[in-house]
């Protein structure tokens, strides 16, 4: 195992993305590595990690912090938002074909942080058989004993209480005070890879292998989407209703794609990659109703290009969500009722989730991308006390988990008869 | 190893009210120890039952607990929203694996909610291999991550009785000792005796 204390180096030269063409998108699955967490203990928090496929030894990780979701959404279709800034991992424990990057949450640029503490990065990591690519969104949060660390964005918070993070030129954020179990680096599992042969461009060529990416890249906005979101379900039983309040909306993570320009400059399929978290206010209940149905919103999606100052012209493509509408709607067409039998008795009355510990509600194809990429992509939701899904029970009824769980603690819930 | 089903009336003992309740012998460090709850946000209401005798009794669980290490549950102190329990009653079940659980299944789920009177349910109605009054219960249930229904598990179950004014509580906190320390466990579930002092419709619903 290797250990790479990179200095701690405050905001500095860009660098570019990715050069060339995705030759394969891989996933897989990203165990924990042994040391993480007792590195954590005494110097930055860990913030991102992963396993690229088996035989790629990593040589490096770069993590490029992308404007904060507001700065995405004003900006005109057209137009270049703000060049990215690469924050160098204060520490990068590597172990064969797996790294974690450790990094403050006060190393972070304050313009790349929103309003409740949440950065969305690209990760760049660097093998000896070629560059990979992949993004992660991480929550800045502070322990109750105020130490700083990265969670999951919606991790729950102790009491509802914030703290005060302590920001580059003098900035604070307010972000959220959580449990350490709720901390630690957020697991990459989608990456995709630069082609071996990566394509002479205009500004010049790289070798897949060039350990230090080309600099200063920038994303042009091609154009915006409202795509429907998927973001609960119910299954009521036996003449009863269910419904789904949101009062202020926290928000969701929702998938990215990603394409990338073969060598002779074709654009790829678009592929899925890991997700982003974006929210906006606003507030809505459904009417109760006796069918099983989906709860759905609007979430604006943008498609990004990206070009490097060389190594990279109109290299990648993303369709990255940068907001909520407030815009809502229903399903009942094809929401067919599940069988699960991880059943506890409950008695006429109501039954409701609204804050989570443990498995958010997820659904892969949740977010309606096929029309547009040939993709449905990903939606991850924690409940939360302002996003409530809530059965009315007139008899008594069983009410079950998904996945094998009880339904106190499963992502997704039915009600079933006696 | 779990001892045999006591007689559920050993199991209501521990009868304790949340103005009686004060720490005794430490401070409590807040919600981080070895104690772990396995429930998440939310909660179940129980409408007033029909032809109910006041004051009805309502029994609620779903608050499965684990421990890294033994710990001695001490007592619960209910955050009371709305209307207070004639009486409240904390009792420890435990339920061994699936592999160990004989006949049917359902016997051996957590409770959701029920109006069956405690001692009938306890004694009837659930299958467990322990039941015991809160107050002094060793739990040594080992925290699994991801855990799944087919896997043990220990649960308490909360009884209150219920008069017209309903009663909501929309936290539990459990204090334990381990270590030679106090610790509190803070549970964001709702238990909910419906009454006229209930009016949110997202909690009890009006036919």
């Amino acid at each position: 195992m290797r250990d790479k204390h990179g200095p701690p180096r405050r905001p500095g030269p860009r660098i570019g993305v990715v050069a060339a063409a995705i030759a394969l998108t891989v996933t897989s699955a990203a165990p924990a590595l042994a040391t993480e967490q007792s590195a954590s203990e005494t110097g930055p928090p860990a913030a991102v990690a992963g396993v690229l496929p088996a035989g790629a030894d990593v040589t490096g990780v770069r993590l490029i912090a992308m404007p904060a979701d507001p700065v995405l959404r004003r900006a005109a279709v057209g137009s270049t938002v703000a060049p990215l800034t690469e924050v160098r991992p204060a520490r990068l424990v590597i172990k064969d074909n797996g790294f974690t990057a450790y990094l403050s949450p006060e190393q972070a640029p304050a313009e790349a942080v929103d309003g409740r503490g949440i950065a969305f990065w690209q990760v760049l990591v660097q093998t000896d058989q070629g560059t990979y690519v992949s993004s992660a969104s991480l929550q800045a949060a502070v322990l109750p004993d105020g130490r700083s660390r990265w969670a999951r964005p919606d991790a729950p918070t102790v009491d509802q209480s914030r703290g005060r993070l302590r920001m580059q030129r003098g900035l604070t954020r307010s972000v959220p005070v959580v449990r350490a179990v709720n901390t630690g680096a957020v697991r990459l599992s989608a990456f995709g890879r630069v082609a071996t042969n990566a394509p002479a461009t205009r500004a010049g060529r790289t070798a897949a292998s060039d350990p230090q990416p080309p600099p200063g890249c920038s994303y042009r906005k091609l154009s915006t989407r409202v795509r429907s979101a998927t973001i609960g379900t119910t299954y009521p039983v036996g003449g009863d209703t269910a419904t789904m309040l949101v009062s202020s909306s926290t928000g969701a993570s929702y998938g990215v794609a990603f394409s990338m320009t073969d060598r002779k400059g074709k654009w790829g399929a678009f592929k899925a990659g890991q997700s982003k978290h974006t929210q906006s206010s606003w507030g809505f209940k459904w009417t109760p109703s006796a069918k099983s149905r989906s709860y759905r919103k609007g979430v604006e999606y943008g498609l990004f290009e990206t070009t490097c100052a060389r190594g990279c012209v109109k290299c990648q493509r993303q369709w990255i969500p940068i907001g909520e509408t407030g815009g809502t709607g229903a399903n009942t067409k094809g929401v067919n009722r599940p069988t699960w039998t991880k059943c506890a008795p409950v008695v006429k009355g109501q039954w409701w989730r609204d804050r989570s510990d443990g498995r958010a509600y997820d659904y892969n194809a949740g977010v309606k991308f096929a029309e547009v990429i040939g993709i449905d992509l990903s939606v991850n939701r924690q409940y939360n006390r302002s996003q409530k899904l809530v059965y009315h029970l007139k008899k008594a009824r069983r009410m079950c988990g998904s996945d094998g769980v009880w339904a106190s603690k499963a992502s997704k819930v039915m009600a079933r008869l006696r | 190893m779990r001892r045999p089903l006591r007689a559920a009336a050993a199991a209501t003992v521990a009868v304790l009210f949340f103005a009686a309740c004060s720490p005794q012998g430490g401070h409590p460090d807040g919600t981080d120890g070895p104690l772990d709850s396995d429930l998440d946000g939310g909660g179940v209401s129980i409408a007033v039952p029909d032809h109910a005798d006041w004051p009805w009794q309502g029994t609620f669980g779903s608050l499965m607990i684990c421990a890294d290490e033994e710990v001695t549950l001490l007592w619960v102190e209910p955050h009371y929203r709305a209307g207070r329990p004639v009486t409240a009653t904390f009792t420890v079940r435990s339920v061994p694996e699936r592999a160990r659980r004989t006949g049917r299944q359902g016997p051996w789920s957590p409770v959701g909610s029920s109006t069956t009177p405690l001692e009938r349910l306890l004694g009837q109605e659930l299958r467990s291999t322990q039941v015991r009054p809160l107050g002094g219960a060793v739990v040594d249930e080992p925290c699994v991550p991801n855990s799944k229904a087919d896997d043990p598990y220990t649960e308490i179950l909360t009884t209150l009785a219920v008069d017209e004014a309903g009663v909501w509580i929309d936290r539990l906190d459990v204090h334990y000792r381990a270590g030679g320390r106090q610790h509190v466990l803070r549970v964001g579930w709702s238990y909910v005796g419906c009454g006229r002092a209930i009016t949110d419709p997202d909690v009890c619903w009006v036919d």
